[in-house]
């Protein structure tokens, strides 16, 4: 990947009360950024903003110098970025093999075995794996699309802690393995200690923090 | 994975679905697909009516209002270069003596006045033509009916044969009545012979005989000639006529032209057309036409209406399992999928459902076809008297075959397509962001 970059962005629904305000920061591959905040800080929507879900109402987000532009959305969704949701977003009706051939440009098998699924859970309904194992096929779908970055909302949000630090893991093998560009939004402080670059979304402003001031974050 | 592929896997793991749009679609394209039949055969009943029974014109002079024009043979060839005219019989009414025929006796006999041996002789190009035959008061039972090239030939009633022993092959003498020619001419009169080509039967009596009728009035005494042999007989007193006295009737090929061709006469040629009476009659047609043109009418406005219906039923049902449709929008949408895409695999899905459908609707088809026949025979025909005197029979169902399975395929295919496209873009209009906060 070559540069990702959000270039002094500005998003609201009303001029009076801004959900992002000017930013811009750049995110680089082969790391992990996590975005911390409270609800209804924007962190989604700066998500959404990221992955060509929606544009920036001032601003601009470049991708390889490439503006993403409301002409290019789709096309910046299919080749340069990848969603991990928090209830997941597999197509229900599909095995974890399936779901990860919708994206995939290479054998699913291999990614999904890699990420602890047995041959014999690749096989099965989607909808009879644990939460963390639909979790998995989420980011193996990721994975095997080759897109560049990773954008993950909540991603641990509905898993313990442990198998949470588990999928975590997992994206620091996309990290550091892949080379993948990882940006997480979360809650959660243990999942941004995992983490490269840690932000804190406050009143339209994003604030890098480290990881020893975690205490002064919110978290709900 | 491709459009294909999805598609496959949707229908294959949605069986319930699959399976109640595959029997909804069976019943709409069994319903369309007999309508169609129904409506094609009634379309071709009615072509083949129209070239059997075709109207006709009659032109003759119109001596009511004191005109003697008749109709030449230059008029008729005239009139017959309209490409609609697809025959013509022309028509003269002489009266000679049967030198060898016994006639049914009438009012003449009974006073022993010779002309008890008078017939009326009715001149025809084409006997088949006579309104007498076309109308079907008379019948050919036996031999064949006089046609244009025929010269000295005859059809008689099967009472006149009966009554005289005669046959199909036997012959009958005729002479000319000489009461009111000159002297000279009377010299020249001769008696000819004609060949007995053919033994009608009266069906319908259209005139009103009594015990006092003359002999040349009563219908089984009455003898169809073709016009040459009736020439012959003035050919032979020095009279040459070109014209047919009672006009000439011109049968269109299509009878729904009948007034076009007609208005179009005075066109033709230098005539003076005021002194002719054209009469037109397309009855039987339209009263033959008319269980037909009813069926017809019928049948479409069943197409229309149960292609609405299916278009209303289906759109409601695909636009609820749409909703149900929104998660699995949104992750295509958050792959990069694009919205014509995701569209175009909503479509196959049920295309191909569709196929499926028509396939069996097709085999369904066959199978009813004559249970369907006989109740649109009992609905549409037969079903008054007059109605069954009609020369018109239920149509029979066109097998439904290839050119009927594309042409209901493609009405299904074009209800599918709009009611897929209003259902799913009722869902694909909306923003990315929005379905996947519909989602969560």
């Amino acid at each position: 990947m070559g540069e990702f970059l959000l270039k002094d962005i500005t998003y609201y629904y009303s001029k009076d009360r801004l959900i992002l305000d000017h930013i811009s920061q750049a995110f680089e591959s082969g790391k992990i950024y996590v975005i911390l905040g409270p609800s209804g800080c924007g962190k989604t929507t700066l998500l959404s903003l990221l992955g060509g879900l929606d544009v920036p109402k001032e601003g601009a987000i470049l991708f390889n110098g490439t503006e993403v532009g409301k002409k290019n959305l789709e096309a910046h969704r299919r080749a340069n970025v990848s969603f991990v949701f928090q209830n997941y977003n597999l197509i229900d009706y599909m095995t974890p093999e399936e779901n990860v051939q919708l994206t995939a440009k290479q054998d699913a098998l291999p990614i999904l075995e890699k990420l602890g699924l047995s041959p014999a859970e690749t096989k099965r309904n989607v909808l009879k794996l644990s939460g963390g194992q639909q979790q998995r096929v989420a980011i193996a779908r990721a994975l095997a699309s080759e897109n560049p970055v990773i954008l993950a909302d909540e991603p641990t949000g509905n898993l313990d802690e442990t198998t949470a630090m588990g999928i975590m893991d997992v994206f620091r093998e996309a990290a550091n393995d892949y080379g993948k560009c990882v940006i997480i939004v979360s809650h959660s402080h243990e999942v941004a200690k995992r983490a490269d670059v840690i932000f804190e979304l406050v009143h339209g402003k994003l604030n890098c923090i480290k990881a020893e001031d975690l205490k002064g974050a919110v978290e709900e | 994975m491709g459009i294909w592929g999805r598609s496959w896997l949707y229908l294959s793991r949605n069986k319930t679905k699959s399976g109640i749009l595959l029997t909804l679609l069976i019943v709409i394209g069994t319903l369309v697909m007999l309508c169609v039949s129904i409506g094609n055969a009634a379309g071709s009943s009615l072509a083949s009516l129209r070239e059997r029974l075709g109207g006709y014109f009659q032109i003759k002079s119109d001596r009511e209002h004191g005109y003697f024009e008749f109709v030449s043979d230059a008029m008729v060839q005239d009139i017959t270069q309209n490409e609609q005219i697809k025959a013509y019989n022309g028509m003269d009414t002489r009266y000679f003596y049967t030198e060898n025929l016994e006639l049914t006796p009438g009012r003449f006999s009974a006073e022993g006045d010779p002309k008890a041996k008078l017939a009326r002789i009715l001149c025809n190009t084409d006997s088949s033509l006579n309104e007498y035959f076309v109308l079907k008061y008379y019948e050919l039972k036996e031999g064949r009916h006089i046609s244009p090239d025929d010269h000295g030939k005859a059809l008689i009633s099967k009472e006149l044969a009966e009554r005289n022993g005669l046959s199909v092959g036997d012959s009958i003498s005729l002479r000319m009545d000489d009461t009111i020619l000159n002297d000279k001419q009377k010299q020249l009169v001769k008696p000819h012979t004609a060949e007995i080509i053919g033994i009608f039967e009266i069906e319908t009596a259209m005139g009103v005989e009594s015990g006092n009728s003359a002999e040349c009035d009563i219908e089984k005494n009455f003898i169809f000639t073709d016009t040459a042999f009736a020439r012959d007989f003035y050919e032979d007193i020095g009279s040459h006529t070109g014209a047919y006295l009672d006009g000439v009737s011109f049968f269109v090929k299509d009878p729904k032209e009948l007034d076009r061709v007609v208005a179009s006469l005075t066109e033709i040629g230098d005539y003076n057309w005021d002194g002719y009476a054209v009469t037109k009659n397309n009855k039987t047609y339209e009263d033959s036409a008319l269980p037909l043109e009813r069926l017809s009418k019928i049948v479409s406005v069943m197409v229309f209406v149960i292609a609405g219906i299916s278009a209303v039923m289906l759109s409601l049902i695909l636009f609820l399992w749409m909703r149900d449709r929104v998660h699995e929008i949104g992750v295509y949408l958050s792959l990069g999928k694009k919205r014509s895409e995701i569209l175009w695999q909503h479509m196959l899905e049920n295309l191909l459902v569709a196929a499926a459908a028509f396939i069996v609707a097709w085999g369904i088809c066959q199978i009813t076809s004559k249970t369907v026949e006989q109740a649109v025979g009992t609905a549409f025909f037969a079903e008054t008297e007059q109605e069954a005197e009609m020369q018109t029979e239920p149509p029979e169902l066109v097998e439904i075959g290839v050119i009927e399975l594309l042409e209901v395929a493609g009405i299904g295919a074009l209800i599918i397509i709009l009611s897929t496209g209003i259902s799913s873009l009722l869902v694909l209009r909306m923003r990315p962001k929005d379905i996947l906060s519909l989602m969560s």
